[in-house]
């Protein structure tokens, strides 16, 4: 049972984060929530997430800007959490920079609907 | 002294000569005479022989002037003809009343005075024309809103038009004799670009001249973006190699971007809601499962589809403002074509129930692997069955696949309406749509798109129609790609058309 998994979902957008959020909670996911960039840097860095869902292009900070932070460097920085980024920006050089920032996902939400999300996070096996 | 008053003058010295000898043995005779006639004495007589010798002269010398004047006066004549034409007078005649040598002589000198005046006016009315002629070159040139310029064979500027001079804000004395790539240097994405080279080019590969969008930098470094024609002139004889037209495009080239970054930004905006529509309505069936009758089922399904379809159209909105930015990024991956069709025929099967039409796949068991932008050729299929659901009100959509050599060849096939002959040359073309077809459906984009990504895949696209019995559009592309290397920077990343999830993502 998925019930003691926590997610943390950055996205500025809460219709949005709303309507993957519904689908997770149903599913047994603790689902927190940030609605910019720095809160969700902040969040993600008190740690204690299995999975952090970020949006790209938020206020404040981008969610490339929280992966290079979260992950540093050397991408070791917090490896008890997967990352995955969730846009709408279906641009190659965006889908590389997450590549290259350490991200362990890309996904296009116009072309996710939540219970695919649903599936993918299970064959991630969180 | 002109030869013909020498000759009369001399003339009149001979026969002045000759009419001297009669009247000095005239007044000798009447000397001797007289001398021996008593009662005359020779102051007497003798006085009277001097008046007598000197009026015998008189007639030498009258006849003298007549001979002189008869025999020079042609000789006068021809001789006047020939100083007017010297002088360049070559409207002089000369004339003679009486049949002679002479008359003949100056009938010839007047054929030739005559042929000459018609070979002079000739030349004087050619160059009258040339000059008339390069000064409406000149006037044609300055009056151009494009900027002309010419180089010789050392690539150096000859000729430099009113509007070169504005456009790049440089003036003739600058840009005279220097080289062209120093003074009016083309680029392409910061390339150097020769306008020899773009001259040459057009005669060895006889392509049309032009080139789009090159970018020229003005004498104050503002850019310029020019479309520019390259003509060769080898046989000039003024030495003119090549005669270089440039059209100034930045107005245009601006807006054009301005446009291109708008379609982006409202094809991005619209992806949210579509998301959320599409999300949403996923949500509505996880929620009611089980729960919903099968019209009701039938009714989510429409809506998805729909919301699918539009997502569709904003994927080609945002692909064609990559198209026309000139950054269609594909990534090119090595893919299960059987999967990779299998997987879209899902989609095809309810779309096509749902409108009341039939699919079908056709494929053999084994397909070549390919390697494609799996994003980029799934959306040319999805264009292409898309058009052939729209166009046809009843029957089946076909796609079928083979490898045919290096190639894959996938054909849609449909039994709709088909095409008039005339549009289908134009078929391809950005924003063209079929006239006086029943439906009103499509954008005008999804051909233009397909076709830019098939040939960024060095494949190519085609169309077969026949009106009343449908229509068959097919691509075939390499199996290998485009012959660029796959990119491996997503190795070891399990992609799909909606992103990447790493495969080993368990730390």
């Amino acid at each position: 049972m998925a019930g003691s998994k926590k997610i943390l979902f950055v996205e500025d957008d809460r219709f949005i984060s709303d309507m993957y959020s519904r689908v997770l909670r149903k599913s047994g996911y603790t689902v927190d929530f940030a609605y910019t960039g720095t809160e969700g840097y902040a969040k993600a860095q008190a740690g204690g997430y299995d999975l952090i869902l970020l949006d790209i292009m938020m206020p404040e900070m981008t969610g490339i800007e929280i992966l290079h932070k979260l992950r540093g460097e050397d991408g070791s920085g917090f490896p008890d959490s997967r990352i995955i980024v969730l846009t709408n920006l279906a641009q190659d050089a965006a889908s590389k920079d997450a590549l290259k920032a350490k991200a362990d996902g890309y996904l296009i939400k116009a072309d996710v609907v939540p219970s695919q999300l649903l599936e993918i996070i299970a064959s991630l096996g969180i | 002294m002109r030869e013909s008053e020498k000759f009369r003058r001399q003339a009149i010295v001979l026969f002045f000569a000759v009419g001297l000898f009669p009247a000095l043995i005239v007044s000798s005779l009447w000397y001797v005479v007289t001398r021996n006639t008593p009662g005359s004495s020779l102051l007497g007589l003798g006085g009277i022989a001097v008046p007598i010798a000197i009026l015998g002269l008189l007639p030498a010398i009258i006849l003298g002037l007549i001979f002189a004047e008869l025999l020079s006066h042609p000789i006068k004549l021809i001789s006047e003809a020939i100083y007017q034409m010297k002088q360049g007078n070559l409207s002089y005649r000369t004339h003679f009343q009486h049949d002679s040598e002479f008359a003949s002589m100056a009938a010839d000198l007047n054929d030739i005075a005559a042929g000459m005046q018609g070979i002079v006016s000739q030349a004087t009315g050619e160059t009258e024309v040339i000059s008339a002629e390069r000064n409406k070159l000149r006037a044609v040139l300055d009056s151009m809103d494009d900027g002309v310029f010419a180089i010789d064979k050392a690539d150096r500027i000859m000729l430099f038009n009113k509007a070169a001079q504005e456009l790049t804000g440089r003036s003739i004395a600058e840009v005279a004799g220097q080289l062209s790539e120093k003074v009016m240097p083309f680029r392409r994405d910061g390339e150097l670009i020769m306008a020899s080279w773009l001259a040459d080019r057009r005669v060895a590969k006889r392509e049309q001249g032009e080139w789009r969008n090159l970018q020229l930098y003005r004498a104050d470094g503002e850019v310029l973006y020019v479309d520019v024609r390259a003509v060769k002139l080898p046989e000039d004889p003024n030495g003119i190699q090549a005669l270089v037209t440039f059209h100034d495009l930045t107005k245009s080239h601006n807006l054009e971007e301005m446009k291109v970054d708008f379609v982006a930004l409202a094809a991005h905006e619209l992806r949210t809601p579509v998301t959320a529509i599409k999300g949403y309505l996923d949500v509505l069936r996880m929620e009611l499962d089980g729960k919903l009758n099968d019209e009701e089922i039938e009714i989510i399904t429409r809506t998805e589809l729909s919301a699918k379809q539009l997502a569709g159209v904003i994927n080609n909105l945002l692909n064609i403002s990559h198209i026309e930015r000139g950054d269609l990024a594909l990534n090119f991956q090595q893919i299960d074509t059987s999967k990779w069709l299998k997987g879209l025929q899902k989609d095809y099967t309810t779309r096509a129930h749902v409108q009341g039409l039939s699919f079908k796949l056709q494929a053999p068991a084994k397909l070549p692997k390919i390697i494609i932008d799996e994003v980029g050729m799934t959306e040319v299929l999805n264009n292409l069955v898309e058009n052939a659901m729209n166009h046809t009100p009843t029957g089946t959509i076909t796609v079928s696949t083979k490898a045919v050599g290096d190639e894959l060849e996938v054909l849609v096939t449909d039994t709709g309406s088909g095409i008039p002959k005339e549009a289908l040359p134009k078929l391809f073309t950005k924003f063209y749509r079929v006239e006086g077809l029943h439906t009103t459906k499509g954008t005008g984009l999804g051909l233009f798109i397909s076709k830019s990504i098939v040939e960024a895949h060095h494949g190519h696209i085609w169309v077969e129609s026949e009106l009343g019995s449908g229509s068959t559009f097919g691509f075939r592309f390499p199996v290998a790609g485009n012959g660029e290397v796959p990119d491996n920077t997503l190795k070891g990343v399990k992609e799909k058309a909606h992103g990447w999830i790493k495969k080993n993502s368990v730390r």
